[in-house]
């Protein structure tokens, strides 16, 4: 029989893979530099981590996890450097309280941009996946797509406005078949 | 009246326009000082504003982890004890196995735990290990028969032999040592060691590559044994296509014939009578079974709106029928026409059928749902008459995804009239059109795995066309709140349906929801026989 241990293991395995998107979704929205994001992501997952025996099953654990991480936001920004933070005070909470009631529709506009994403041209969508990428970057896009880098910006501008729109329509054909 | 609150104010078209932009200059980090503050400024009054900016952030988080899964397919890194810092490189931030990693050390830094995390970021299932024989793996791994290998997989075999089933239904036997890259479920790369390939018909096109030689398979059982130099390649059954990348020279190899592919060029094959001889020699090897029940409907007979299933290995018998209705739920009669077996059930736009079939919205467990089907070739393509069979009626985050299995209408996702399956919004679309007026087998199989992921395969006529795979990570596997809509089977609508154009026109004949995910070779014998398959059963439900 598995010991406890290994048993709160796996269930904390099981819900950090899960639910990883989602706390980097929430901390990417307040701080929007994705190694920033990525390292503070680190960080959560640690507290997450070291709190688990805190968290009460069958209650919400994005909840409580983007909860962990806005104290870790907090913490981070009183480090970071003026030029890198992006958002005052204010803002950072409304944003913060905003993201917390989005989850739901955040999760379904994920999913439906991974079909937005196939009703690209191959050519778009190498772009922007080149953009993503790990290590990508405007650059790496442009250089690879052979657009000058001004174009490239263009072309990126009008994709993420193509994809919003589709995902949008996606939601709101919502069981149409 | 009520004051406007100042942090609720709505955006006008032109805010909007602005509100837009500079979320794309902050995306690609080129926001100036000025738009900072206009940004902040917009998103401090108005709550329109802030969810619009969430949106916007959100979509770029999606792409990144999007862009990370295409480009993961790496193998694990090796977890190394009480370095966290510098453990989780940007390029494994979105993969489930930097979280494992993660967890996994930290849980290692608190105590010695000898249990190493691991996984492949890629879970796109493409094959299964069907057969074992003394199997010993390199690194000491062990791969018993029922293993789900991934695209991209590298099997090292030392010792023994491994049969390899992939979804495309060609099968490959490693004789060890051996090393190969399970490519996708069509295609596969022998590095070095010994292979023997069997391809039926349905996986025609199979393709097994190496630096020398590129075999393309056209329905044939055939050999390779690869070293570092050379590959020689033996047909015992059928033919192959067998080129030489090096010269851009091809050969069709027929049965009993045989050639050698090196660096320097083709010649023939030493001791070539000793080798047919060996590999026309039958295996015994352990196979893999899982035991399943199974519905079955024939539609060969109906009792007034009702059509009884033969059930087998299932719990809950009796409730396994279907009722003919109308929209208005009104119990009608069920008309049978002329079938691929026996009698079917006949579709005329204005009805349908509800099946009560336990389980059948849990999401957690392997399932195959067969059937034939017939679409007129005048089915229309504007408003509704596409889906054939559905369930799981919640589009919610905790509930698992409606699942609806047609024909396609949307040209941009697809050919018109192929064999279309959504999962949510997760869609696999076929190539066959099934908007004929022909009888059609389709095999859709749904496939979970340990970390969330729903698999679904599609086979029409014996013949792999299209998967896709929904994260069903934050969602519960089985829909306990509603369960009489979590146990309908709807067929010739599906749930969410509204019946302003019209449901499913067509026939429907010997449907069967199986317990298992069905191989490719069982699908085919399925469609031949109409027979369903021999295994062990076991009351699932």
């Amino acid at each position: 029989m598995p010991s406890p241990e290994t048993e709160t293991r796996k269930r904390l395995m099981t819900l950090m893979t899960r639910h990883q998107r989602q706390i980097f979704g929430y901390i990417y929205a307040l701080v929007p530099d994705r190694h920033d994001a990525e390292d503070l992501l680190q960080e959560t997952s640690l507290v997450i981590c070291e709190k688990f025996e805190e968290f009460q099953d069958g209650t919400d654990f994005v909840a409580w996890a983007s909860q962990i991480a806005w104290w870790n936001v907090r913490r981070a920004r009183q480090k970071f450097a003026r030029s890198k933070v992006v958002f005052d005070e204010e803002v950072l909470e409304a944003v913060a309280s905003t993201a917390v009631t989005m989850v739901d529709e955040l999760d379904y506009r994920h999913d439906a941009l991974a079909h937005c994403l196939g009703k690209l041209h191959p050519r778009d969508r190498d772009l922007l996946l080149t953009r993503y990428e790990p290590g990508g970057g405007v650059e790496q896009a442009a250089q690879r797509s052979g657009r000058s880098l001004e174009a490239a910006y263009k072309a990126l501008t009008r994709l993420r406005k193509l994809l919003h729109d589709c995902v949008t329509q996606c939601l709101a054909m919502e069981g149409a078949v | 009246m009520n004051a406007p609150n100042p942090m609720n104010s709505p955006l006008t078209d032109a805010e909007k326009l602005e509100l837009s932009a500079l979320c794309s200059a902050l995306a690609d980090g080129t926001l100036n000082p000025v738009e900072k503050d206009r940004l902040n400024a917009l998103l401090k009054s108005s709550e329109e504003a802030r969810q619009f900016y969430v949106r916007s952030s959100a979509l770029s988080a999606s792409l990144f982890s999007y862009a990370a899964e295409m480009q993961s397919e790496a193998p694990p890194m090796a977890v190394r004890k009480r370095q966290l810092t510098p453990l989780i490189s940007w390029a494994m931030a979105f993969s489930a196995a930097a979280v494992l990693m993660l967890i996994g050390a930290w849980w290692l830094s608190r105590e010695p735990v000898p249990e190493t995390p691991s996984g492949i970021a890629d879970s796109r299932l493409v094959a299964l290990m069907t057969g074992t024989k003394d199997c010993e793996w390199s690194g000491g791994t062990s791969m018993p028969a029922g293993s789900a290998l991934q695209a991209g997989q590298r099997l090292e075999l030392t010792k023994g032999f491994a049969e390899i089933t992939f979804d495309s239904g060609a099968q490959v036997t490693l004789n060890g040592p051996a090393s190969l890259v399970v490519s996708s479920a069509w295609d596969a790369s022998l590095e070095s060691g010994t292979l023997q390939a069997s391809v039926p018909a349905e996986a025609a096109g199979f393709r097994v590559t190496n630096p020398v030689v590129d075999v393309v398979d056209q329905g044939a059982q055939f050999s390779m044994i690869a070293d570092a130099s050379s590959t020689e390649v033996l047909v015992l059954k059928g033919q192959v296509e067998a080129a030489a990348p090096r010269d851009a020279t091809t050969v069709l190899l027929r049965e009993q014939e045989s050639r050698r592919f090196a660096k320097e060029g083709t010649s023939d094959v030493r001791d070539k009578e000793r080798k047919f001889a060996r590999f026309a020699k039958v295996l015994k090897l352990d196979r893999h079974t899982t035991p399943g029940g199974y519905a079955h409907w024939s539609f060969d007979q109906s009792e007034g709106a009702i059509l009884q299933a033969e059930a087998r290995g299932r719990k809950k018998k009796a409730s396994l029928h279907a009722r003919m209705v109308t929209n208005e739920d009104a119990v009608s009669a069920v008309t049978l026409t002329e079938g691929r077996w026996g009698r079917a059930l006949s579709f005329d736009g204005r009805l349908y059928a509800k099946a009560s079939v336990p389980g059948i919205a849990s999401a957690g467990l392997p399932r195959t749902l067969a059937l034939w089907v017939r679409v007129p070739e005048d089915a229309s393509l504007s408003g509704g008459g596409a889906s054939i069979l559905g369930w799981g009626g919640h589009n919610h985050k905790h509930s698992p995804p409606p699942t609806r299995i047609g024909w396609n209408k949307f040209p941009a996702q697809g050919p018109v009239g192929a064999l279309r399956t959504e999962l949510g919004h997760s869609v696999a679309v076929g190539s066959t059109s099934l908007r004929d007026g022909r009888w059609h087998h389709v095999a859709v199989v749904f496939v979970p795995d340990l970390k969330g992921l729903l698999q679904a395969k599609q086979y029409v006529d014996g013949r792999l066309e299209g998967s896709t795979t929904k994260n069903l990570a934050n969602r519960v596997l089985a829909d306990s709140t509603k369960p009489e809509t979590a146990d309908t089977l709807w067929l010739g609508r599906s749930p969410g349906d509204k019946n302003k154009a019209g449901f499913f026109k067509g026939a429907l004949d010997e449907l069967f929801v199986i317990d298992r995910a069905l191989s490719p070779a069982e699908i085919v014998r399925l469609m031949r026989e109409n027979q369903p398959p021999e295994t062990p059963l076991a009351g699932v439900f």
